[in-house]
């Protein structure tokens, strides 16, 4: 069976790019918002979640505490993944307590799944 | 870096190497469907820009810049990633006056980049329905 991502991110474009990239390997779960990712994590708890900051009403942060603090949910590797780039950023969210962080745009595809495969094999 | 991009006109209209690889990870397919998400999202955020920035929703104005600078960057519409990064980085460091002075920049990098895709799009036969 292959393994279960989650990933959550309200622009359409990204969550068809990063389908594309992952759909032979992985069985993937898209949410458009923080609040539904958070249902539907505690419906199935996927083994990785890919997680956008930059979300409308809950931001990627907040969403991250949240199953940060779940007990079901708390040991699940999660990515950042964000456009939002900036010097300082990668300890910033490594900080927060993501497993590992992305910059957009995927310009390498080799990078995204090493990195997926890297948090799952830790998992 | 941004530091480097001193001029909009400094970056290619359409990035050839973000559109090939569109190509490679998922063809014709995969790059029309992206094309067609650009013009029908992309007009939408561009509003979003402008009624926040009219309405002092910045938090709105800000978001949809983002969200606007990251499907641009996806589909190497460089021009239009520059002006959006740009926009958000001005309402991030709260000078909305600035930021509303590009809003026409960003306005024509958008138009400018439809007409390029749409010529893109025309041009290698577009597998893609337009909705």
């Amino acid at each position: 069976m292959k393994p279960r991502i989650a990933v959550v991110e309200d622009n359409p474009d990204n969550r068809l790019l990063v389908q594309a990239i992952l759909d032979d390997l992985y069985e993937i779960t898209e949410y458009e918002s923080g609040t539904a990712a958070l249902t539907g994590l505690a419906e199935s708890v996927p083994d990785l979640v890919l997680l956008d900051i930059s979300l409308p009403e809950m931001d990627g942060t907040e969403v991250l505490r949240r199953i940060r603090s779940d007990a079901r949910l708390a040991a699940l590797p999660v990515i950042a993944l964000t456009a939002h780039a900036m010097s300082g950023d990668r300890e910033k969210y490594l900080g927060l307590g993501f497993s590992d962080y992305l910059t957009k745009p995927i310009v390498d595809d080799a990078v995204l799944l090493e990195t997926i495969a890297r948090r799952l094999s830790e998992g | 870096m941004r530091e480097e991009e001193d001029d909009v006109t400094d970056e290619p209209l359409l990035d050839q190497s973000m559109l090939n690889k569109l190509h490679e990870w998922g063809g014709a397919e995969l790059r029309g469907k992206m094309v067609d998400l650009f013009f029908e999202n992309g007009r939408q955020r561009v509003d979003a820009v402008k009624d926040g920035l009219a309405s002092g929703d910045l938090e709105l104005a800000e978001r949809s810049a983002h969200s606007l600078k990251s499907s641009a960057a996806t589909l190497g519409a460089a021009r239009v990633r520059w002006v959006a990064g740009r926009i958000e980085e001005l309402l991030e460091k709260g000078d909305t006056a600035a930021a509303g002075a590009l809003f026409g920049e960003l306005n024509h990098r958008f138009e400018e980049a439809l007409g390029a895709l749409g010529s893109m799009r025309s041009a290698t036969g577009g597998t893609e329905t337009p909705k």
